[in-house]
């Protein structure tokens, strides 16, 4: 239907969709604009009454940021770990629910349980797990005659307990999407792939895993967005240390905001990302879109 | 399955949740008002000062018709949340906690209408007695020649040591024998006070988590060194690569063998735990962090077994160097009860009142000559009054941090070449040459330096 075809039922049409262009304009691209604007300022909430337009100065600056280059390459580094960890930890929960153990209901439940937790709950409960004082992981370590690991003050350990504490979150998320797309495989298609001789691993990889990509590409999307912005459990497990090993670029947007109030600074980097994550997010659609092409083919 | 066949018995406990729900979460918001009362909001952090505060303020201010509800943030959130709504126009608050670091910021955004504004009536003054006020301890409350928050607590920083081993030539020597060390880091099993050590004992506990707390310990080693404060104040050059700075930091790092192991991560309060667990022989704290923990009973194994002495400094002209802090409520500057929240303020931070918040929070450092003298404060609380007469005669070469407006940023960039350094990935003298670098780049965006 065109908006030609409408006839009289134009007016009707306009004010059907009003409440949906209002919400879009006033809720999403507002703030955006106002973002972008921002980004156009030097405006130190502190300090200056007002935003004082400084034009590109502000992007001049990022391409000099060093930190902001590292901070944009740890969270790459992030994101990706973390997400194939989660797509790997859900993917096997997933094909253990969907092969109908006892109780499936209730184990699925309590794996269930992380992902609903405030992420700063699940950062403070890592912290924990991994304190040196109190903390179990390193007296398992510790009982174990395994290697005194200082989990969260390296580097590397600390990287890779934030990597932990995110999958332990998130990983039911992707469990519960490939779960679902399991379950939408016609019980046909086992029962004749088993009288045909397949063995799990065949009946996997050439019947349950074709029809479930589709899911996979969404799963691995959205976990590869979300982990690209984490913030709360850095905040609240490294603080971005030791040194900068761990400041992800949510952090660095942070600490320009709300501990330097550096607000057109802040804005120019928002803006920055949002740009880079709006291609990365077209390339994510376009693949998307050829991905279930080929599954529905 | 048709709704029927549930019953209503589902839409009657949705309904139940529903409305617990709300009142749950209208609860805090409200602000009752009882009859007469002026009810005052404070916006502050959930430390046990600042309960007992609300407590000892509810408790006085019954005689002056006021009552207090507190709504209480994440320490280093009070600050935004009292700008934002400052800036927004939100009338909500009359009291509002403020920390010495704060205090530019608070200054140039007129968050606070300045305490001093209420002292230039005589009345007031003489109710608030300035004159008893502890110099040393209210000066970073101050800035362009006013007061900006009332002084209730304040904060020096001491080291903390175990005074049973420490003053102990025989388990020094047999330390130094086994070790060559002068500091006291000893394993599970060894020997430490006599006895064996039940887990592994460290030379200093030092909080190093990232955001401030390792910046604020090492600062106390950069005044030591006779470095700057990452900048010259007077030619605003900075100084991070100095001889006195890398001397500083490599002093620091290679201290750092001899901390505790996750200090990284340790704030304050986690280090203190450490240290009240009997294994640590020193800590460098604020006083009132020490003694909130290691001289309560209920929380340390090292009651009565720690002495308080100044931090040393290697300056000739200056043997005690440290840079203080200093705590404070202060009125918001939209608050619709000011003469109130004043009134109140004068009453609680009394000498009266501070003894009554003695009381509740037995850790609290005054700022007040006159609770410092009282007898019955000696009494009661020997080991505070023993570290600020310390403090008071020792005269230590106090400061506190410059008024700067980049400040935050400046500290950053030097608490993460301290951090990196610390964690093996750049040494000492690389870490700090490459902040140097960051901070002239800083400053000369500001406009300071060419």
């Amino acid at each position: 239907m065109t908006w030609a075809t409408l006839g009289r039922g134009r007016l009707a049409f306009a004010l059907l969709m009003l409440p949906a262009v209002i919400y879009v304009l006033t809720w999403r691209l507002a703030p955006a604009l106002y973002t972008v604007w921002l980004s156009l300022t030097q405006y130190n909430i502190v300090y200056d009454a007002a935003p004082q337009l400084n034009h590109l100065e502000n992007y001049r600056r990022i391409v000099h940021d060093s930190t902001l280059g590292e901070a944009l390459r740890l969270s790459v580094i992030f994101a990706v770990l973390a997400t194939a960890v989660e797509l790997a930890i859900g993917l096997a929960a997933a094909a253990f629910f969907d092969s109908d153990p006892p109780g499936r209901n209730l184990l699925l439940g309590i794996f269930l349980l992380p992902m609903i937790m405030a992420p700063v709950v699940v950062g403070t409960v890592w912290s924990a797990l991994f304190d040196r004082t109190v903390g179990p992981i390193p007296y398992l370590f510790e009982l174990l005659h395994g290697p005194d690991v200082q989990w969260l003050g390296t580097p590397v350990t600390a990287m890779v307990g934030l990597i932990f504490s995110d999958a332990w979150e998130w990983a039911p998320l992707a469990a519960l999407l490939l779960f679902s797309a399991m379950q939408a495989i016609p019980r046909e298609q086992h029962d004749a792939a088993r009288s045909d001789g397949a063995s799990s691993w065949q009946l996997f990889f050439r019947v349950v895993l074709p029809q479930i990509t589709g899911m996979l590409v969404v799963a691995g999307g959205l976990r590869l967005m979300d982990a690209f912005l984490e913030l709360d459990k850095v905040i609240v497990m490294t603080g971005g240390g030791p040194g900068t090993s761990t400041q992800l670029v949510s952090m660095y947007v942070y600490k320009q905001a709300f501990q330097a109030y550096d607000l057109g600074y802040a804005s120019t980097v928002i803006t920055t990302l949002l740009a880079l994550l709006a291609v990365a997010y077209a390339f994510y659609l376009r693949h998307y879109g050829r991905t279930l092409m080929s599954a529905r083919t | 399955m048709s709704f029927a066949t549930h019953g209503r018995r589902p839409l009657l406990l949705g309904a139940v949740a529903v409305v617990v729900l709300v009142v749950v979460s209208a609860g805090p918001l409200q602000v009752s008002r009882a009859a007469g009362m002026t009810t005052l909001t404070f916006l502050g952090p959930k430390f046990d000062e600042w309960e007992a505060f609300i407590k000892v303020a509810n408790a006085l201010g019954k005689d002056l018709g006021i009552e207090v509800k507190p709504e209480y943030l994440p320490w280093e959130d009070v600050f935004k949340k009292a700008l934002i709504d400052s800036k927004s126009g939100v009338k909500a608050w009359d009291l509002v906690y403020a920390y010495n670091t704060w205090v530019p910021g608070i200054a140039a955004s007129k968050v606070f209408t300045p305490i001093s504004d209420f002292l230039s009536k005589p009345a007031n003054k003489s109710l608030v007695k300035p004159e008893d006020f502890i110099k040393e301890t209210t000066a970073g409350l101050e800035f362009q020649g006013k007061l900006w928050a009332f002084p209730a607590l304040a904060a020096p920083y001491v080291l903390g040591y175990r005074a049973d081993l420490l003053a102990n030539a025989d388990e020094r020597k047999a330390f130094k024998a086994k070790y060559n060390s002068q500091f006291f880091t000893r394993k599970k099993g060894d020997t430490v006070g006599g006895k064996a050590a039940e887990e592994d004992f460290y030379g200093i506990c030092l909080a190093g988590k990232p955001g401030g707390f390792l910046f604020h310990r090492y600062e106390m080693v950069l005044v030591a060194f006779g470095a700057d404060l990452i900048y010259n104040q007077t030619s605003m050059q900075p100084t991070v690569n100095s001889n006195e700075s890398i001397a500083a930091a490599k002093y620091y790092a290679q201290l750092h063998k001899y901390q505790q192991p996750g200090s990284e991560t340790h704030s304050g309060g986690g280090t203190q735990r450490v240290f009240a667990a009997d294994r640590c022989a020193l800590t460098m704290d604020a006083l009132d962090n020490i003694l909130s923990v290691a001289e309560v009973p209920s929380l340390s194994k090292v009651v009565g077994k720690v002495g308080y002495t100044l931090l040393p400094s290697q300056v000739a002209s200056r043997p005690h160097a440290h840079v203080a802090d200093a705590n404070g409520p202060g009125i918001y500057a939209l608050s619709q009860h000011e003469n109130e929240a004043f009134r109140l303020l004068a009453r609680v931070l009394s000498t009266e009142g501070t003894k009554e918040l003695m009381k509740e929070y037995p850790a609290l450092v005054p700022m007040r000559a006159s609770v410092i003298n009282d007898p019955q404060i000696k009494k009661d609380y020997p080991k505070m009054v023993e570290a600020m007469n310390a403090v008071i005669t020792g005269k230590p070469w106090t400061v506190f941090v410059p008024p700067l407006k980049e400040w935050v940023q400046a500290q950053e960039m030097v608490e993460n070449a301290l951090s990196a350094a610390l964690a093996g990935q750049k040494t000492p003298e690389g870490a700090m040459i490459e902040a140097q670098a960051k901070v002239v780049e800083l400053f000369k965006r500001a406009g300071y330096i060419k």
